[in-house]
């Protein structure tokens, strides 16, 4: 049997098993979700990458007529779907016979391209009529899960993983309509040797007793009644996770290198359930290769997955638990710490935070190399915001010493950089919190002043008794460098809507940091409208000549550095100092802090504000768009100095009105 | 966690610590599934003079997912184990002059 004959076989088989699988589903709603499943598979066949097919003989071999004209009652769109195919397939047997050489051209991807959103469009058309003949809830799961996987296949990087994924929503929609796992299960298999002929281990429910009665050959008396609370509370992940012969082999391995003892019991049971026999062994010789090294991390709950994780990308295990049990879902899954680094990313991770213990709010950066895990960070993100670091490094103590929160903390202790602040853009969270207000703020008359600060304290202090304050800011600081986009959103609203005063005072008396005061509450519908009213961000290419050009240099060049191993020292030219629109700038907007330090006033520039009125702008994020704008160009005019200030900022019209009318009056004025 | 009662932690006190580890991403299941590791360490801070393990607790949960003979070396580095744990009972959070929050 051919692949084509495969794939139509594979598709009765879809059909044959959904339309039985329940008999609460309307013959109608079954039509569509055939449709949907049809369609899934045809996207699977086309991989289509950086606006190229990546792969050719792919396409042309797999019978996208046939899967099409299994739909019906669309006849229209089924005609016109075979046209655009007809017509790739055509140009692909013109390259290959030498008729035609060379990339697509712009009329060809579109084709290509097309064709991909007919397909999607077709989907979302067959989702709405699935939403229009919904009538009950485990059909809308069923078309949510639907629309989980249209969404997973837009992403081109995901596609090669699609079937996976297809397999996993089928999983679900077939639990959601009470059909036997079992049957899904045996589908996936084929599935996977459809895609590629590779064999994968299919899902299948160990049986708990065996796995108790593993365990209870392994551990050791004294620890074993709470190993089987451990299993308890994991079974159903386990149950439908566990090989229990590999993981036999793993315990039997660790038992005869007399290391069996030393793990911690969560980290024993995720290593047996997740890892790999043979590659345990190779990461053992690796510990164990180095006389030198502390071995005594390796066995703690936190570094599971050193043990398990072969390459970056994560492999997705069934969480084992059903949709419809709200309890077991509450539980967070074992896997999720079992595949996040590897030994080399641990390693890396560990070697580089200790390079920047000084700066970085770390302890042991062995712990907490595999604590990155909890902030999804990684030795890349790191290595992503080293420019940020550097500069922390290169302005020891300025920092620390004028976090606000940290100020709070007061009585001289060290303040560091949350690790949790390199997830993601660092950079942009730093110039957000700067322009916020919450990192380096101006100790002016319109700021917080370093009294209010702590009276801020004492009045948290009343209204939350028995917590240790300085507990409190340390988790809260944590947070705030957690902060997300629409968080961000809020809480320039807040600033603006209730002063500097009111923002910090809810700000700091919320429990969440992205929530602010809880005077303002909003939603996120609300907050976008708001945004969108009250600021005049997504607007600046309208008023200055060349913005968008400017700011995808920007973007571009910290995409590049992103990427490069050519990471400059500084984090801005140090020269653009010497612009005259920068020295001007440097002269009117940079604040000079007076503040109480051991019962004395002093007086010192703040590094990273300009002050415009009552708005703030990171004067890094200037210095360095400057940078890049100056060095791309070889000169900085007013457009790209005014695009450097405004770019990313919350300003009201009027602050960008005083902004731009400065800008603007450079010979004169400015 | 009804363990941590040996170390005058008390039952109020350890809903707050389960409150405490949950904002604070700290694993609960450390303090569940891994009692000998947690009172070893606990056991190090009432082996200098610490009195108040609550505090410690929820001063630095993470720092349970450190060694235990991390711990103990910072603990330590102080070099007077008198004078660090007055200054631990007086305030938990100079747990930081040792480096463990």
């Amino acid at each position: 049997m051919n692949t084509v004959e495969l794939l139509n076989k594979k598709i009765e088989e879809l059909k044959s098993k959904i339309n039985n699988a329940s008999p609460d589903v309307l013959p109608e709603q079954q039509q569509i979700i055939n449709n949907l499943l049809i369609i899934d598979v045809a996207l699977d066949a086309l991989t289509f990458e950086d606006e190229l097919l990546s792969d050719e003989d792919k396409f042309l071999n797999y019978n996208f007529e046939g899967v099409i004209s299994l739909l019906s009652g669309y006849e229209e769109k089924v005609e016109k779907l075979n046209k655009v195919i007809r017509d790739v397939k055509t140009i692909i047997s013109m390259k290959k016979d030498g008729e035609y050489s060379g990339a697509y051209s712009q009329n060809q991807t579109k084709q290509l391209t097309d064709f991909i959103k007919e397909l999607q469009s077709f989907k979302e058309e067959l989702t709405e009529e699935l939403k229009k003949t919904n009538n009950n809830e485990d059909t809308e799961l069923l078309m949510l899960e639907l629309e989980s996987l249209r969404d997973e296949m837009s992403s081109s990087k995901k596609r090669k993983n699609i079937t996976f994924d297809m397999a996993e929503a089928l999983y679900t929609g077939y639990d959601i309509l009470n059909a036997d796992p079992k049957e899904v299960e045996d589908l996936f298999e084929d599935l996977y040797l459809l895609q590629g002929g590779r064999v994968r281990k299919v899902v299948q429910r160990a049986d708990f007793n065996a796995v108790l009665k593993l365990y209870k050959e392994f551990v050791s008396p004294e620890k074993i009644e709470l190993f089987e609370g451990l299993l308890n509370k994991y079974r159903d992940e386990i149950t439908a996770n566990i090989d229990l012969d590999n993981a036999r082999a793993i315990l039997k391995f660790f038992k005869e290198v007399n290391i069996l003892d030393l793990f911690e019991r969560k980290t024993l049971l995720n290593i047996s359930l997740y890892g790999d026999s043979e590659y345990v062994k190779t990461i053992y010789e690796k510990i164990y290769s180095n006389p030198n090294k502390d071995k005594e991390i390796y066995f703690q709950d936190i570094l599971s997955s050193v043990w398990i994780c072969k390459e970056r990308r994560r492999k997705k295990p069934s969480s084992g638990t059903r949709r419809k049990n709200a309890e077991t879902t509450k539980i967070k899954s074992l896997a999720s710490e079992c595949f996040n680094f590897t030994y080399n990313d641990f390693e890396k991770n560990a070697s580089i935070l200790a390079e920047n213990i000084d700066v970085l709010d770390i302890k042991n950066p062995q712990v907490f190399g595999a604590h990155l895990r909890d902030q999804c960070l990684s030795s890349e993100d790191i290595e992503k915001n080293k420019e940020i670091i550097n500069y922390m490094n290169d302005n020891t103590g300025r920092f620390r010493k004028n976090i606000l929160i940290g100020r709070a903390l007061s009585l001289g202790q060290k303040y560091k950089i949350p690790v949790s602040f390199f997830k993601g853009d660092a950079e942009e969270k730093l110039h957000l919190s700067v322009e916020l207000g919450l990192l380096n703020p101006p100790i002016t008359s319109e700021f917080l002043k370093y009294e209010e600060e702590i009276d801020l304290v004492d009045r948290f202090n009343d209204n939350h008794p028995g917590e240790n304050i300085r507990n409190y800011y340390s988790r809260f600081m944590s947070k705030i460098v957690n902060l997300s986009k629409e968080d961000y959103d809020n809480l320039f609203l807040q600033l603006h809507d209730l002063g500097p005063k009111e923002f910090y005072k809810g700000f700091f008396s919320s429990k969440k940091a992205g929530e602010g005061s809880n005077k303002y509450k909003k939603s996120l519908d609300d907050i976008e409208r708001l945004v969108a009213n009250k600021f005049v961000k997504d607007w600046y290419s309208a008023y200055i000549n060349n913005y968008d050009r400017y700011d995808l240099d920007i973007s571009d060049y910290n995409e590049y550095i992103s990427y490069s191993n050519d990471i400059p020292k500084g984090y801005y030219d140090e020269d653009i100092l010497d612009d005259p629109l920068i020295q001007k700038l440097e002269e009117r907007h940079c604040v000079v802090d007076r503040f109480n330090e051991n019962g004395k006033i002093k007086e010192e520039k703040n590094s990273s504000v300009y002050l415009f009125g009552n708005t703030i702008i990171s004067r890094l994020k200037v210095l360095k768009n400057a940078s890049i704008l100056r060095n791309k160009y070889g000169y900085l005019n007013e457009d790209m100095f005014l695009s450097s200030i405004v770019r990313n900022s919350y300003l009201t019209e009027e602050s960008f009105q005083n902004i731009y009318d400065e800008a603007y009056e450079r010979s004169t004025t400015l | 966690m009804k363990y941590l009662e040996d170390y005058d932690v008390t039952e109020e006190q350890i809903e707050i610590i389960k409150n405490v580890l949950e904002e604070s991403d700290v694993d609960e299941d450390i303090f569940i599934y891994s009692p000998e590791k947690v009172c070893k360490i606990l056991d190090l801070f009432k082996g200098i003079g610490v009195n108040n393990i609550f505090n410690v607790i929820v001063t630095s949960p993470a720092m349970f997912y450190d060694t235990v003979s991390s711990i103990k070396a910072r603990l330590d580095s102080y070099g007077n184990n008198e004078e660090l744990a007055k200054l631990i009972n007086e305030d938990p959070y100079n747990l930081s002059i040792v480096d463990l929050i």
